[in-house]
C-alpha cells in the first residue's frame, strides 16, 4: 500500500526511537514505522546517540506497554512486533509493517415474516375450474378458522460488533424490522405469551391469500366448475360458492354456508355454522345427505335426506324426501308428495299429497322439541356422553375396575387418578341432566300451535303425526285452511288458514 | 437442501382430505401445520464448537439434541444423542479439540413450519429420526419438533375435549 494512501493514528517516542502508526482510511489496517530522532530530523547521529543505539535492547513487553497507550495490543501480530523489536535492537530501520487487522462487523439479521399456514400467492381470487389438477391446486393452500396462527413475525437479530486496527469497537447495523401489511381479517398479537416474536392471528374463516406483500383472508371459495366423487372432498371453513353440478357422492363441507347454483346428485353437502342454498334440483342418492346449522333452500327436491336446525323452504317440489327442520317446513309455493317432513314448530304448503294418493307423512315433532331450553340439555347431555366415551377409551381397564389404580405409582397414579375423578363426576353429572330431561317431558304444556297449513289442496295418502296420534286425509280438502294439534286434548282440528306462528331463521 | 417435498406433500395431503375420520387422528388433525404442535425454539451450537462443548451443553440443558448452525447462523447439522453413542462413544476422538461437524448429521431433513403434521411424521418413521427442524425460507432455525411433541399435543387435545361447562 502507497505511504500516501494512510492516515497518521498515533506517534510516540521511546527514548530516541520515533514510532509512528498509520492506518489505512478506514482504519482496518495498522502500519508502524520506526526511525530514530536523528534520521527522523535529517541530521547525522551524535556519537551519544550512536553509543545508544549500540547498546539498545528493547524489550517486547516494553514496546507493547508503550503500544497500548494508544491501541488494544491485544490485537497486535505479536511475530511482526518481535521482528520489529529485533530490528530496532540491531538499528535497522523499521519502515510500513502491518502490525493488526480490524475485523468486519457481521451485521444484524433483518427480521422476517415466517408463514405458518400454506398461502394461496396469485393476484385474484381462487378460481378454480373442472379437473382433477385443477382440484390438487386446492390442496396447495390451507383453510383457516378464526384464531388460527397465520404466521410469525421474528425481530431483527443482533449481529456482531467489529473492530478497527487499533482495537477500536465497530458497532454492527441494525436489521431492519419485518412490517407485515395485512387487512381487517388478520389481526397481530403483539406479545404472545413465552414467545420471542409476534404472530399473525386469523380474525375470519376462510383461506389467506398474499397478494405483493399484503396478506388477507377470503371467506368465500368461489368454484366454477361441476364437482364428482372422484373428485375427492372439500371441506372449507368459510362459505362455498358454486357455479356447476356435484354429483355421485362428492362431499362437500363448509363451515360457513354453502351456495351452489346448479344441480346436486346424490352427494353429501354439510354446513355446521350457516345455511344451504341451491338454485337447480336436488336428488339423492344411498349416500346423499345435506345437513346444516341454519335453513335449507332448494327448488325441487327428490328422494333426498334433509336435516337442518333451521327451516326447510322448497319453492317448487318435494318428492320422495326425507326432510327434517328443527324449526319450520315452508313450501308455500311448494308440492310435497310422498317421502316424510319432520318439523318441530308447524308446515306449509302449497299441496299435500298427489292425485295418485301417494302416501305422504307429515310429523309435528312437538313443542317440547321446540324449546330451545329442552334442546340445550339434549344438547348437553350428548356431550357429557361423547366425552365420557373418549375418558373411558382413555382410562382403558381403570375405567371398569377403578380399584386397580392402587397397584400404579407415583405422578403416573396421580394422573390417573385425576381422570377417575373427572369420569366419576360425568357420569353423576349426566344422570342430573338425565333426570332434568325426564322432569321436562313430564310437565310440558302446549305453548305454541302446531298445526299444517295447506294453500290448495291436500289428498288422499296424507297423514300428520303428533304425539303418537295421526290424522288421515280420506278425501281431496280444498285449501285454504289449517289443520291444527291441540296437545291438551290430544287431537287434530281443522279451522280456517292461520299463518305459522313460529319465527322463521331462513 | 435435504428438505421439503412439495410433490409427496401434496399427494398425501390429498389422500387424507379424502379420507373419512380416523378416529382422534382425523385427517383434519393429520392436515394441520405444524404451528398447531408449537414447535419449541431451538437450542444451537456452531459447527466450530468442539464435541467437549456441544455435550456439555446438551448435560446443562438437559436435553437430547441440538441444532448445528454454519457461520451464517443457518441449519448445516443436528446432533443428538444417538449420534454420540454410534460415532463418539468408544471412539478415538480428541472431544476438546474436534468440531461438531465431524460427527454431527449433516444436512438433516427439515420442514417448514407450513408443512402438516402427516408429512412430518411419515418422515420421522421411514427416515428413522425422532426430530425434525423447522426452518425458515432462508434455511435459519426457528424450532424443532419430535414424535413426543405429536403425542403430547395428542393427550392434550383429548383433554381439552373434556372440559365442559
Amino acid at each position: 500500500m502507497n505511504d500516501n494512501d494512510l492516515v497518521d493514528a498515533f506517534r510516540l517516542d521511546i527514548g530516541t526511537l520515533h514510532v509512528l502508526g498509520k492506518t489505512t482510511p478506514d482504519k482496518s489496517k495498522l502500519f508502524l514505522s520506526v526511525a530514530d530522532a536523528s534520521a527522523s530530523s535529517g541530521r547525522a547521529m551524535t556519537v551519544e546517540e550512536k553509543e545508544q543505539q549500540f547498546a539498545r535492547n528493547i524489550k517486547v513487553e516494553t514496546f507493547l506497554k508503550h503500544l497500548s497507550r494508544h491501541m488494544d495490543v491485544e490485537r497486535v501480530n505479536l511475530n511482526v512486533i518481535s521482528d520489529i523489536v529485533r530490528m530496532v535492537n540491531s538499528g535497522s530501520p523499521v519502515i510500513g509493517r502491518r502490525i493488526s487487522k480490524g475485523e468486519e462487523p457481521v451485521p444484524g439479521r433483518d427480521g422476517r415474516m415466517v408463514l405458518s399456514k400454506k398461502v394461496y400467492t396469485t393476484d385474484k381470487t381462487f378460481d378454480f375450474t373442472t379437473g382433477m389438477s385443477a382440484l390438487a391446486e386446492l390442496y396447495t393452500f390451507d383453510f383457516v378458522s378464526e384464531g388460527d396462527i397465520l404466521a410469525r413475525i421474528y425481530p431483527p437479530q443482533p449481529g456482531e460488533n467489529g473492530h478497527d486496527a487499533l482495537g477500536h469497537v465497530v458497532p454492527y447495523p441494525e436489521g431492519n424490522k419485518a412490517v407485515p401489511e395485512f387487512d381487517q381479517t388478520i389481526e397481530l398479537d403483539p406479545h404472545p405469551i413465552g414467545k420471542s416474536y409476534e404472530v399473525l392471528i386469523a380474525a375470519a374463516d376462510g383461506y389467506p391469500i398474499q397478494e405483493g406483500d399484503k396478506l388477507r383472508i377470503v371467506e368465500t371459495l368461489q368454484i366454477k366448475g361441476d364437482l364428482k366423487g372422484s373428485d375427492g372432498l372439500i371441506d372449507f371453513t368459510g362459505t362455498v360458492k358454486l357455479k356447476g353440478n356435484i354429483s355421485s357422492g362428492f362431499k362437500l363441507k363448509a363451515k360457513n354456508g354453502i351456495r351452489i347454483k346448479g344441480t346436486v346428485d346424490d352427494a353429501r353437502l354439510e354446513s355446521s355454522n350457516g345455511g344451504i342454498d341451491i338454485d337447480g334440483k336436488v336428488s339423492g342418492g344411498d349416500d346423499s345427505l345435506i345437513t346444516c346449522e341454519q335453513s335449507f333452500r332448494a327448488g325441487i327436491v327428490h328422494a333426498v335426506k334433509v336435516e337442518v336446525k333451521g327451516d326447510i323452504i322448497v319453492t317448487k317440489e318435494a318428492r320422495d324426501a326425507i326432510l327434517s327442520a328443527d324449526s319450520s317446513i315452508y313450501m308455500p309455493k311448494g308440492s310435497l308428495i310422498g317421502g316424510h317432513a319432520y318439523c318441530a314448530c308447524g308446515a306449509e304448503f302449497l299441496n299435500v299429497g298427489s292425485e295418485s294418493q301417494e302416501r305422504t307423512v307429515v310429523e309435528l315433532s312437538g313443542d317440547l322439541e321446540a324449546k330451545a331450553s329442552y334442546s340445550d340439555l339434549k344438547l348437553k347431555a350428548d356431550k357429557h356422553i361423547k366425552a365420557l366415551e373418549m375418558l373411558k377409551l382413555h382410562l382403558g381397564r381403570f375405567a371398569d375396575n377403578q380399584s386397580e389404580v392402587d397397584t400404579l405409582q407415583g405422578e403416573f397414579k396421580n394422573k390417573i387418578e385425576e381422570q377417575l375423578t373427572r369420569f366419576n363426576k360425568l357420569q353423576k353429572n349426566l344422570k342430573i341432566l338425565e333426570s332434568k330431561i325426564e322432569r321436562a317431558r313430564e310437565q310440558t304444556v302446549s305453548s305454541v300451535n302446531q298445526g299444517v297449513n295447506v294453500i290448495e289442496a291436500m289428498y288422499p295418502g296424507v297423514e300428520i303425526h303428533a304425539k303418537g296420534m295421526v290424522f288421515h286425509c280420506k278425501e281431496k280438502m280444498q285449501g285454504p285452511f289449517s289443520i291444527q294439534f291441540n296437545s291438551a286434548e290430544k287431537k287434530f282440528v281443522k279451522g280456517k288458514y292461520e299463518p305459522l306462528s313460529c319465527t322463521f331463521k331462513g | 437442501m435435504a428438505h421439503h417435498n412439495s410433490d409427496k406433500e401434496v399427494e398425501l395431503s390429498m389422500k387424507l382430505a379424502s379420507q373419512c375420520d380416523l378416529g382422534i387422528l382425523s385427517g383434519q388433525f393429520l392436515c394441520q401445520t405444524l404451528e398447531t404442535l408449537d414447535p419449541q425454539e431451538p437450542l444451537i451450537c456452531k459447527d466450530t464448537d468442539s464435541i467437549s462443548h456441544v455435550l456439555s451443553f446438551l448435560q446443562d440443558n438437559s436435553i437430547g439434541s441440538v441444532l448445528i448452525v454454519d457461520s451464517q447462523g443457518k441449519l448445516s447439522g443436528i446432533f443428538t444423542e444417538r449420534d454420540f453413542l454410534t460415532k463418539i462413544f468408544n471412539c478415538d476422538f480428541d472431544l476438546e479439540s474436534t468440531p461438531v461437524s465431524e460427527v454431527m448429521t449433516a444436512s438433516p431433513e427439515s420442514q417448514f413450519l407450513s408443512g402438516t403434521i402427516a408429512f412430518a411424521l411419515n418422515l420421522m418413521a421411514h427416515g428413522g429420526f425422532r426430530h425434525i427442524p423447522i426452518v425458515d425460507q432462508e434455511n435459519y432455525p426457528i424450532g424443532i419438533i419430535s414424535v413426543k411433541d405429536v403425542v403430547n399435543y395428542i393427550v392434550r387435545e383429548m383433554n381439552r375435549a373434556l372440559d365442559l361447562d
